[in-house]
């Protein structure tokens, strides 16, 4: 087999006898041991016989750059080596819900670092204490008189001993509880906010570095899929006979649509809408041949009957106008404060305004793909799912295999953007391999697959109102959120930091809309931010103040109410923010005389979906200037407090990407749809931005404190309102629908 | 019928369909797997090889127009990843999921063998590879880098 687990990261040689400790054991967790122990721990650490330390990461490797991250903060308490790291993904068998060692595995919510950071800190001092232990019976010393540095145990005689060599004694060990063992001090970290360079940059600069696609296994054969061009359709009749021509000894199957999971773990006893969707897949044709090519021709050569007469009707055009029509009546409410219907009615100036986001692929760059091979009494799969314990499920109970007899192998993926949180591929390999047991298969969807069946960030109008008083303060803030299939996400409007008297927020989704709802970088900041500053920075030009000034009153604490019963909350948010907007709009020279033509926009923001929400906090400047109805995106700053960070060049790396993915949702991406059918197929009719069109940008890390906070989505929400902001400023429109059609970006 | 072509120097034989696109032979049958799909219709540049020393799309390329010819793949710019472009690429930590990246390499390294100082409207109007998780800045800047080791290290 070309492929193995220890392979991926490091091309490395597979690491023979490797010793690991009790707990991280796959499967073998003594049931003495699992009652005493904390559950957060398992798994993290091996010690190899020759001496290297492999570290296990419960995540995708998706370009976040976990694979250097978490093994930062492992190396940091264990005082390892750094030269003799060798990494690993996870197995999700050591991550049954009925032990859940590793906190948090999907990838989601840019909360790798805040959820990871805790538990890796815990797991790999215990593991260093345990060493310790080991060394000091041996040397009959009391554990405080030794040291560790470098993978070994050094005693005051000079007396050294190689964490190898102690591994087997000290895995015999109890662990030590949590509380018990000693962290290294913020201020003498040798790893944890350091810019180490990423352990997968020469792989992937050889081409070396193993994604999903690459799986190569011996006998194995290539699938391509046509699913339902119509989300809900039903497959009707296919003609086989062109197949029997065809090179690579084609077969043809046909797969049934249905219900596949949620694209996020829902926690036990909760409503499953406040945390996930639901997946689906639909009716699909697949043809399995020697190559992947063949598959894919063979299956396009294919005359196929789909029934797609129940929503032949759905167009981006008549949802737009359902949309619209919902947000104009009364919504359920979900936050009411004052009377807002009476203070609009009564406000001496009244702006109302609507706004709208299509349809959106998050479109990583590897096409979706999964490798499956079905055994008897036993399931292998490898792929680079987003939320991998899921795609274990499905494995396991898909074919019926008890799930210590599934593995899945965990690989590097071509980019996320939270399309892989939406297992449906994965659920199909696995129902093709099932028909073909003792034969590896791999699913691979061509870039017309994955743009016209994704899972969609979802199209949403939002209607705002809002009254001024005579000087210009706003008394009055109504918004009526209308959205195509979506999680919950209401938080949209009500995560909106600012306090108006009288507030009034509706939400409802429609379920017409046929296009399944997914998780797309920024999540629902990513619809709502732009939005709702847009509709503010249109309140303040009408009161005619800054907009700095503007925000800058607004994040007083005696616009909270004192009745608020998240009241200290709030303060301490508004605070923050202030703090993030002020070092931006010093950063950017805010206020410096600007050319004619040219525009600045700035926003603060952060991800606190409800009352204290841990999150970063972050501003975006953005520079403009207008043509001949054109934009020149000149340059977006970013200021961020995320916390403590623990390697700042990949915080950097993640807020560049994020910029730039939201220029792209400003200003080219767009889904619509037409007789029930996606109408964009590649990158063609789906751009994405080249490196022609890139701004300058530039990133300010502010010191903070505390667990690391996401950093992943955050600027992308408030660049796209940043931006917008600034070409209103510049006496450009006023953009209230993406992406912006009335100025070509150059 | 057989199709030979020379590929990362050794000569290579495959029994395909002719018009099988270049980026699959080298992927499935020739099982390297360095060269991405991304979009399969010549769009994004994730397959992109050097025929002849130049940047080519292999993913619309058919396998026969290859034939005789001289193909170089991400693992046969330099293996041990000494290449100038390589070392800058890692030195200015550009990539991010990695995916695009080998396209990027090789596009890039083919561009600065034709134009050994790119401005930096050179770049904008030559490097049409999509990098979907925006590493753009640090390409523009591992560019202009790698330009300069050449011609420092031409100069020697
Ligand atoms: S895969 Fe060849 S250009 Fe995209
Ligand atoms: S690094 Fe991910 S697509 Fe370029």
């Amino acid at each position: 087999m070309t492929v193995s687990r220890r392979n991926f990261l490091c091309g490395s040689a597979a690491i023979g006898g490797a010793i690991l400790f009790p707990i991280t054991r796959a499967g073998a967790v003594s049931s003495e041991a699992a009652a005493t122990q904390s559950t957060e721990i398992l798994s993290w650490i091996a010690i190899n016989a020759d001496g290297s330390i492999t570290f296990r990461v419960p995540q995708v490797e998706l370009g976040q750059a976990v694979t250097t991250t978490i093994p930062q903060i492992l190396a940091e308490e264990l005082d390892a080596d750094w030269e003799t790291i060798r990494v690993e993904f996870y197995d999700p068998r050591q991550n049954r819900p009925d032990g859940t060692p590793y906190s948090w595995t999907t990838t989601l919510g840019s909360s790798s670092a805040h959820y990871l950071f805790q538990p890796a800190h815990i797991a790999a001092a215990q593991v260093r204490d345990m060493l310790l232990s080991a060394a000091a019976t041996r040397l009959n010393v009391s554990k405080d008189q030794l040291s560790t540095d470098g993978n070994a145990v050094s005693a005051p005689s000079g007396e050294t001993i190689g964490y190898a060599e102690l591994a087997p004694e000290a895995a015999n060990l109890t662990h030590p509880a949590p509380e018990s063992v000693t962290f290294r001090a913020a201020a003498d970290r040798r790893f944890v906010g350091k810019p180490v360079p990423r352990l997968n940059v020469p792989a992937i600069t050889t081409g070396k570095l193993v994604y999903g696609i690459d799986v190569d296994l011996p006998g194995m054969r290539h699938a391509a899929i046509r699913q339902c061009p119509v989300f809900g359709g039903s497959l009707g009749q296919v003609d086989e006979t062109p197949l029997a021509g065809l090179s690579g000894n084609p077969i043809l199957l046909r797969l049934k649509g249905g219900f596949v999971g949620y694209n996020s773990p829902v926690p036990e006893g909760q409503d499953p809408d406040l945390w996930a969707a639901p997946v689906k897949t639909d009716d699909s044709v697949v043809v399995v041949a020697d190559s992947w090519w063949q598959a894919k021709s063979a299956v396009e050569s294919l005359e196929i009957d789909w029934d797609t007469t129940a929503h032949a009707d759905f167009s981006t055009e008549a949802l737009r106008a359902r949309l619209s029509k919902l947000a104009e009546g009364d919504l359920p409410v979900v936050l009411e404060r004052g009377d807002t219907a009476t203070a609009l009615s009564a406000a001496p100036q009244r702006l109302s305004a609507k706004y709208v986001f299509p349809y959106m692929d998050p479109a990583p760059l590897e096409p979706l793909n999964c490798t499956v091979l079905v055994e008897p009494g036993r399931v292998s799969l490898w792929t680079g799912s987003q939320y991998p314990d899921d795609a274990h499920r499905i494995a396991a109970e898909l074919t019926g295999t008890p799930p210590d007899q599934v593995t899945l192998h965990l690989m590097n993926c071509g980019g996320g953007f939270g399309r892989g949180l939406q297992n449906d591929f994965v659920h199909q390999a696995v129902q093709i391999a099932m028909t073909m047991p003792g034969v590896p298969v791999k699913l691979l969807w061509t870039r017309e697959e994955c743009i016209q069946h994704s899972s969609y960030a979802p199209f949403t109008v939002a209607r705002y109102e809002g009254g001024l008083d005579d000087r210009g303060q706003i008394e009055s803030w109504s918004l009526n959120i209308a959205s195509s299939r979506s999680a919950e996400q209401s938080y949209g409007g009500t995560s909106f930091p600012y306090f108006f008297p009288n507030m009034r927020i509706g939400y409802q989704r429609d379920e017409w809309a046929t296009l399944p709802f997914g998780w797309m970088r920024g999540v629902g900041m990513t619809q709502h931010v732009w939005m709702n500053y847009g509709f503010l920075g249109e309140l303040a030009a009408a009161s005619g103040r800054d907009q700095l000034d503007f925000y800058r009153d607004l994040l007083d604490p005696r616009h909270i109410p004192e009745v608020l019963e998240t009241r200290d909350i709030a303060v301490e948010r508004a605070a923050r923010l202030r703090a993030v907007l002020d070092r931006a709009a010093e950063a950017s020279g805010w206020g410096a005389p600007k050319p004619a033509g040219t525009g600045r926009g700035i926003v603060v923001a952060d991800s606190a979906y409800y009352p204290g929400y841990a999150s970063s906090t972050k501003a975006a400047v953005a520079d403009v200037t207008l043509g001949e109805g054109t934009v020149r995106v000149d340059k977006v700053a970013i200021t961020i407090n995320a916390g403590t960070i623990i390697n700042p060049d990949v915080v950097h790396q993640q807020l560049e990407g994020a910029v730039i993915f939201a220029l792209n949702n400003t200003f080219l991406s767009e889904i619509t749809v037409e007789g029930g059918q996606v109408q964009q197929s590649n990158f063609g009719d789906y751009p994405i931005l080249l490196i022609d069109r890139i701004p300058q940008i530039e990133i300010t890390i502010l010191q903070g404190e505390g667990d690391p906070l996401g950093v992943g989505e955050d600027a992308t929400p408030i660049t796209i309102a940043a931006v917008l902001n600034a070409i209103a400023d510049a006496g450009g429109p006023r953009i209230r629908s993406l992406p912006v059609k009335e100025l070509e970006l150059i | 019928m057989a199709i030979e072509f020379t590929l990362n120097g050794k000569a290579v034989s495959v029994d395909v369909d002719p018009d099988t696109p270049l980026l699959w032979v080298i992927r499935d049958h020739l099982k390297l797997k360095g060269t991405k799909f991304g979009c399969g219709v010549g769009m994004c540049g994730a397959c992109t090889v050097h025929v002849d020393g130049r940047a080519q799309r292999s993913c619309v390329l058919p396998v026969e127009m290859a034939a005789g010819m001289s193909v170089t793949s991400i693992e046969g710019l330099d293996p041990e990843g000494g290449h100038p472009v390589q070392r800058e690429w890692i030195e200015k930590a550009v990539p991010q999921c990695g995916y695009c990246q080998a396209g990027m390499i090789m596009a890039v390294s083919a561009l600065l063998a034709e134009n050994p100082q790119p401005t930096d409207e050179d770049i904008d109007m030559s490097l049409t590879n999509i990098c979907r998780c925006g590493t753009y800045p640090r390409i523009r800047a591992a560019i202009h880098a790698a330009a300069e080791a050449m011609t420092a290290e031409a100069g020697q």
